[in-house]
């Protein structure tokens, strides 16, 4: 009996082993993991597509950036290609990456894709770019994390080139936003979760702008999206007089003309404090800026080793970081008429009677805010010398 | 075995309650009190969380009198037979519909998240089939269950909440206090329905080995519950603002896909993290399907109540698979949510002032 008893219970043993798996099991070889995504809004080029694409069902053309994964951990592939991009065009994006699915002899997971590239004509398509942060949002795989950049030009060039340094664009993205963290450049970087925060908050919304050059990618300046719409691409000069603004990220070095030179300032630390006074007819807004930081560069032969001169320099920082900052909004309100710096949501925060008001005319009220700007400089170190 | 062994202590009770009380608000909550209230949508939990209280020290309190009985007895007991039977069964109808909608929404959950797959049926049974086996085990199986469990879902849940601080700005709060005192007491008594499981108290009088902690039982859970919801929901503000929280079916998920473990090399963790709620939706389960049929076992006198749950498994699944998909799921819950004050609130505090009036039970004050 007993041993009966133990045979019965071997043998459901070895049954279980036989029974457990699931549906979802897959091969790790037969997942194409998506590195980098790409999207844009179709346009028909006469030279390079197939005739056959010019019609209304072809909406979207998206490029998907896989690895080459035998390769990338250093085995033997079947080819030398570090990394394959795809070009798949579909009315929706399901339909795009779906479709691609029956060329590629993998399937398509979104779950390690590490940045996300916008094309301008994406941009400037307020329906097509709905759409896509929709879709990037009801999709469980796309973590909120993900770095977003908008690309100047073709999404499928960016995705193409070969850095030297790394050869996954969407890798190199990344760690470019890192590197943006460590506060080493100059960008206002947006993941997905704070770009769709601000699109659906703010309904507007600052994109990093990516360079695509011959062997590397840059970020630099930005794309202002206004109500899902592209206003215009911001440049880096007018970018670092916003950054004060946004707090998020501070400023690494300022460039201050001095007498005939310029001399090198190195932000360490920066606050910035926004008030609003007057009332719902005549508001204006006050910024303060505080900043901490070293005098990194100067000139020899002269000594800047006394309070008065540091002094001196400290004021010529201020007036170029205020000359900066006022410039900045100054191009926000003429030129792209977008309040991309919150001053919005700050009222908001801080009046919600004066909001309640003038919030229905509120690009109106931006547009004809005045602005003062107080800045405080210290210089608190000097470098080795005197 | 030790299906015999039906008495557990207050600490069991309280971890079996909080893991109760839990599983039903974590991955709504933070989204239904920004839609009630906005940014002041956490100040809403804090009154949710003091009149979830208020029913717990009324439902206690009856319990108290009756000390030997559940609610089938005392109701029987106090308001005649007939109506105790009416009662009993209407409780019974309503644990079994509950548990089958939170099934429905766990199926959906992982569907989407883990097991894209996988078909739901198969998901939803298998967690059945698991909560119909500890059942079967009774009470005190539950209750040592609960304890486990009580650390396996806390520890990773407070976790999440301390990794995720990084990426918060509280800013989004702002500004404090723009609803009005009406709005905000509505909206409290709204949120205050998601504390529905402490109507499980009403049937747990015989299995408490010290019944006058009862009450301290019942705050602590609460109060427990109530303060991380308040917490999680200011982070859930804090993180996705009041329009994107608002947008998310299921915010506190998402939340969870964006912590980043500092030095950790794994990636997807939010995976890892769901077991979480998993577990403490399965206490939940498999409490109601013990309780209903526990009612079932009290009503018609039968001594083993193991293979009662049987019958009801096919039962729940069934109502499980009703609604079509998750809208209208949550909508029908939604429907039902005014029927949760019944037994929370009304019933027992109807019970109550009867058993006063006609000198039933044990008085509290000795």
């Amino acid at each position: 009996m007993r041993l009966l008893k133990n045979k019965l219970l071997i043998i459901f043993l070895v049954i279980s082993l036989f029974l457990t798996g699931c549906w979802d099991n897959i091969n790790i070889n037969r997942r194409a993991f998506v590195i980098s995504m790409g999207i844009d809004k179709f346009v028909f080029d006469e030279e390079k597509d197939d005739p056959k694409l010019n019609n209304d069902l072809s909406r979207y053309r998206i490029a998907f950036s896989i690895p080459n994964l035998p390769k990338f951990v250093g085995q033997q592939g079947v080819s030398d290609e570090p990394k394959y991009t795809r070009v798949s065009v579909g009315t929706t994006i399901t339909n795009a990456y779906k479709s691609l699915e029956s060329r590629i002899n993998k399937s398509i997971y979104f779950g390690h894709t590490k940045s996300l590239l916008f094309g301008e004509e994406l941009l400037k398509d307020k329906v097509l770019l709905k759409q896509t942060m929709d879709v990037l949002q009801r999709n469980s795989d796309f973590g909120k994390s993900i770095p977003v950049v908008a690309v100047e030009g073709s999404v499928v060039d960016a995705l193409e080139v070969l850095p030297d340094t790394q050869p996954m664009v969407g890798i190199y993205i990344m760690e470019l936003f890192e590197n943006n963290k460590e506060r080493r450049s100059f960008i206002e970087e947006k993941e997905l979760g704070n770009l769709l925060q601000d699109f659906e908050e703010n309904k507007t919304g600052l994109i990093p702008r990516l360079i695509v050059g011959e062997k590397d990618l840059k970020l630099e300046g930005a794309a202002i999206i206004k109500d899902y719409e592209l206003q215009g691409w911001l440049d880096e000069k007018y970018l670092k007089g916003i950054l004060w603004l946004l707090k998020k990220s501070y400023r690494l070095e300022i460039s201050v003309p001095y007498h005939d030179y310029y001399i090198a300032y190195d932000v360490s630390d920066s606050e910035t404090k926004i008030e609003f006074s007057g009332d719902s007819q005549d508001l204006s807004c006050k910024i303060s800026i505080e900043t901490e930081g070293s005098i990194d560069e100067y000139i020899l032969d002269e000594e800047m080793f006394q309070a008065e001169e540091i002094r001196n320099l400290e004021k010529a920082v201020e007036k170029e970081i205020e000359k900066e900052v006022l410039d900045s909004i100054e191009i926000l309100q003429k030129k792209y008429k977008t309040d991309v710096i919150e001053i919005g949501k700050r009222l908001e925060r801080q009046k919600p009677e004066i909001w309640k008001e003038i919030k229905d005319n509120w690009d109106e009220v931006f547009e004809n805010m005045d602005f003062t700007v107080d800045v405080k400089v210290y210089a608190r170190r000097v470098g080795q010398i005197k | 075995m030790f299906s015999k062994n039906e008495k557990i202590c207050i600490r069991q009770l309280e971890s079996l309650l909080i893991l109760d009380l839990y599983s039903r608000g974590v991955l709504f909550l933070p989204r239904l009190a920004v839609e009630a209230a906005n940014q002041d949508g956490w100040i809403c939990l804090i009154g949710a969380t003091i009149l979830a209280a208020f029913y717990g020290f009324i439902i206690t309190r009856l319990v108290r009198r009756f000390p030997n009985d559940t609610f089938v007895e005392f109701s029987a007991k106090i308001l005649s037979k007939p109506v105790g039977m009416v009662l009993s069964l209407l409780f019974f109808v309503k644990l079994i519909i509950f548990a089958a909608f939170e099934l429905r929404i766990f199926g959906e959950v992982v569907k989407q998240i883990l097991l894209p797959q996988t078909p739901i049926e198969v998901i939803i049974a298998s967690m059945l089939l698991i909560a119909s086996y500890l059942v079967r085990k009774g009470f005190e199986a539950r209750a040592r269950l609960g304890e486990i469990l009580f650390f396996i879902v806390f520890i990773p849940l407070i976790s999440v909440l301390i990794f995720v601080l990084p990426d918060a700005d509280f800013g989004n709060l702002q500004p404090f206090l723009t609803t009005s005192f009406t709005h905000f007491l509505k909206s409290s008594y709204d949120l205050s329905l998601t504390y529905i499981a402490i109507e499980l108290l009403l049937l747990v009088g015989p299995f408490i080995n010290d019944y006058r902690k009862l009450e301290k039982a019942s705050v602590i859970s609460i109060f427990f519950v109530g303060i991380l919801n308040v917490i999680s929901a200011i982070i859930v503000l804090a993180v996705f603002g009041v329009v994107q929280t608002k947008r998310q079916l299921l915010p506190f998920m998402v939340l969870m896909g964006i912590v980043e473990i500092p030095g950790a090399f794994i990636e997807r963790q939010e995976i890892l993290m769901i077991i979480f709620w998993i577990l403490s939706d399965f206490s939940f389960i498999n409490a109601s399907l013990y309780f209903s049929s526990l009612i079932i076992k009290r009503v018609s006198k039968i001594e083993d109540q193991g293979f009662l749950v049987l019958p009801l498994v096919p039962i729940v699944y069934l109502i499980s698979l009703f609604p079509d998909n998750i809208v209208q799921t949550t909508d029908w819950i939604l429907v039902l949510r005014s029927f949760r004050i019944l037994f929370m609130f009304f019933i027992p505090l109807v019970l109550l002032l009867v058993a006063r009036l006609r000198k039933l039970g044990e008085t509290v004050e000795k």
